[in-house]
């Protein structure tokens, strides 16, 4: 087996009760790396295109990959796939950090495959190469914190477990539901809480002591090293570092002043009360420490503390730049104190905040057009700027309780239903984060075609467009757009089945992540390679999809950023250009109407 | 004629305020109010926003309304009444 790996792939039967250990595929490895890569290829190897999302068959995969757990910066992370989303339609994923995969990985194995459907609630539990499952009805509705509290106190470690749970959001097929691990951190996106709520598993708690060597331990030490030496040298990962000091929410003002920062509902995109909920607001007022995930010298975590007032919660964490978003300037609510009590309500109760955020900015807008009739929210005054009706709606979204039933079927269904689909702010379904696209045009065109849905980490082209990393690129033209957006999206294809953190790519580039995964792994990788199987995995991912269906027709933003210019502003009278550019974008992909052809597919080692 | 400049993140820690209006001149450039903000704020602001850092990244990105003087005409931008100039350190997150 080569380095960084374990070489077990657990499998879980559901329906059986049934657990095995299975051989990792070593050339599967090499194709497909681990992490995004490896959940990928195997749901590909089982792929049904009529699977429905609550199937049985529906693979729910925890995946880790070689650099998990070794001693290289950020490598605390891991992925989840599954092979079909409730809230897209796609194949699912999402990624997390914490300690959760390296973790896994110490219990002794790369990854997790679960199938089926229990009978009655369970959790699965990994600890040292020993596997088992224990019902738990008693555990079924508890909140994310309790169950993590209760499964972390029945185990013999506490120090060396961690829990992978669902809350009630999950066990309530909300189809935006997340995976929770080490209570705040969370596998967010395509409502892969809702398909393990569909299994009746509440949560995977792992915990072990065997390390896994890398290939070339000396040389593997030595990049890490370097790479350790450029992230602490960098001004933004560094130990001073504007990550480190104000969070993620430091793009509050930024984007904000940029004219990008999209408000009740995407119909703006500049928030006059900004600076009110940025990370500079956040550290001076409710900040009262900061953590980091497993192995990360970068340490972006906030916590956060909200002593007294209507909103007051108790040492929590966050919240990050895309929930300030989603429950701020998106619903056009200004106190920081309510959105960090929504935060900290989402991880309660296991879900999406993006996908939250935006489904109840859909219903501010549905209820302020009049299109969501004052009789259906039962005295809810459910509008823009009203931060009590928004905290109100996330429990209400979790339980499915009132309105919250409406609000469940997340924005497109909810627009659908009360005939103005032109609300919902999504793409395949899923909501659109903090950006707003139109004066910044390559994130539009990574939202369109970001193969999970509206999404920004999977191609994060505000780095050049808007941060000037690794280099300027005018966030107002077109040209050159669909090149970047396919170089970002297959770098994080790589990123992401390696697994370490998409942050670390503002310190490194591919020729340290390509000499990092060579030493640890023993495989013959350079930039090159590495950015190739990046693609490949990016084209799997699509291919699945075409297969259910999905084509260009998809690939389209909302008509409201293509069409409805921005009202006022500093980025005042932009549009997005996404139609100008996605023929281009295919072209150069070796797409033809949003499907990879059978050559590039052939090329790629595909089929 | 006044003008509005903001500060984000570290500079804000070292102008001790997050904004300023600024009494200019007509036909004053970024550059110019560089200097007049240099001489208000001290050597630490100029060493805050002059050259680059270790890894080669600029210490100062500067928009006016919005856009990255870059795409303006970067130092030589003039500003008028009413203008916005925001302060950025480098920063990033997702």
């Amino acid at each position: 087996m080569p380095g960084g790996y374990t070489g077990k792939i657990l499998e879980v039967d559901l329906d059986s009760g049934e657990l095995k250990d299975s051989p990792l595929d070593e050339e599967m490895a090499k194709m497909y790396l681990g992490g995004k890569g490896l959940g990928l290829k195997l749901v590909y190897d089982e792929f049904r295109s009529d699977m429905q999302p609550f199937d049985p068959d529906n693979l729910l995969i925890f995946a880790t990959g070689p650099a998990t757990g070794q001693k290289f910066p950020t490598s605390g992370r891991y992925h989840i796939v599954c092979s079909k989303s409730p809230q897209t339609g796609t194949v699912g994923s999402g990624n997390s950090g914490g300690k959760w995969g390296p973790f896994l990985k110490f219990a002794g194995y790369d990854a997790v495959i679960v199938r089926g459907i229990s009978k009655e609630p369970v959790y699965l539990s990994i600890v040292d190469g020993k596997a088992e499952l224990v019902p738990a009805p008693e555990l079924w509705g508890m909140t994310v914190h309790a169950v993590t509290d209760e499964l972390t106190e029945r185990s013999e470690n506490l120090k060396k477990t961690s829990v992978a749970c669902i809350g009630p959001a999950g066990e309530n097929l909300v189809p935006f539901s997340g995976i929770m691990n080490d209570k705040y951190r969370t596998a967010g996106r395509t409502g892969l809480g809702a398909v393990m709520g569909s299994k009746k598993l509440k949560a995977v708690v792992v915990s072990g002591s065997q390390r896994v060597e890398p290939a070339n331990r000396e040389l593997m030490e030595d990049r890490a090293i370097e790479s350790m030496k450029r992230i602490r040298e960098n001004p933004i990962t560094g130990p001073k570092g504007g990550l480190h000091t104000y969070g993620t929410a430091v793009l509050v003002n930024i984007l904000n002043e940029s004219g990008a920062y999209p408000t009740r509902n995407f119909q703006e995109a500049y928030f006059p009360d900004a600076d009110e909920q940025s990370g500079e607001t956040l550290v001076k007022k409710y900040l009262t420490g900061r953590g980091g995930c497993w192995g990360c010298p970068i340490v972006c975590g906030r916590k956060s503390d909200v002593p007294d007032g209507p909103y007051s919660v108790r040492d929590t964490e966050g919240p990050e730049y895309e929930t300030i978003f989603a429950f701020g300037s998106d619903c056009g609510i200004t106190e920081l104190d309510a959105l960090i009590k929504a935060n900290h309500l989402c991880d309660e109760l296991g879900l999406d905040t993006i996908s939250m955020g935006g489904t109840i900015a859909c219903a501010m807008e549905l209820v302020e057009k009049g299109k969501i009739p004052p009789e259906k929210l039962h005295g809810m005054n459910l509008r823009f700027g009203d931060p009590g009706s928004m905290i109100e709606a996330i429990w209400r979204t979790a339980y499915r309780a009132g309105i919250g039933a409406d609000l469940a079927l997340g924005s497109r269904a909810l627009a659908e239903k009360y005939g103005a689909p032109e609300c919902s702010i999504a793409v395949k379904g899923m909501e659109l984060p903090a950006y707003d696209p139109r004066p910044i045009q390559g994130i539009g065109l990574n939202y369109a075609t970001a193969n999970r849905g509206g999404d920004h980490v999977y191609g994060y082209t505000i780095s050049p467009e808007v941060l000037g990393l690794p280099e300027k690129l005018d966030p107002y033209s077109v040209e050159d757009k669909p090149r970047w957006t396919i170089l970002l999206q297959d770098l994080t294809s790589a990123i992401n089945s390696s697994v370490v953190c998409l942050f670390t790519s503002f310190a490194l580039g591919l020729p340290e992540y390509s000499g990092m995964l060579a030493a640890v792994t023993g495989f013959d990788l350079d930039a090159d390679k590495l950015l190739k199987l990046g693609e490949r995995i990016t084209n799997l991912e699509r291919l699945m999809n075409n297969m259910y269906g999905l084509d260009r027709n998809e690939d389209v933003l909302p008509k409201r950023l293509t069409e409805e210019p921005i009202p006022a502003g500093p980025a005042k009278g932009q549009i997005s250009h996404v139609p100008e550019m996605i023929d281009e974008y295919y072209r150069l992909r070796g797409w033809v109407d949003g499907k990879p052809t059978e050559g590039k597919l052939k090329e790629l080692g595909i089929i | 004629m006044k003008v509005h400049i903001k500060f984000l993140a570290t500079i804000r820690e070292i102008t001790g305020e997050p904004e300023i209006e600024l009494e200019i001149h007509s036909g004053d450039t970024v550059e110019a109010v560089m200097r007049t903000l240099e001489h208000r704020y001290g050597i630490e602001l100029k060493e805050a926003t002059t050259g680059t850092t270790a890894g080669g990244i600029p210490k100062i990105r500067i928009l006016v309304n919005g856009r990255d003087m870059e795409f303006l005409s970067g130092l030589e931008t003039e500003l008028k009444a009413g203008d916005v100039m925001v302060l950025i350190p480098p920063v990033a997150g997702g």
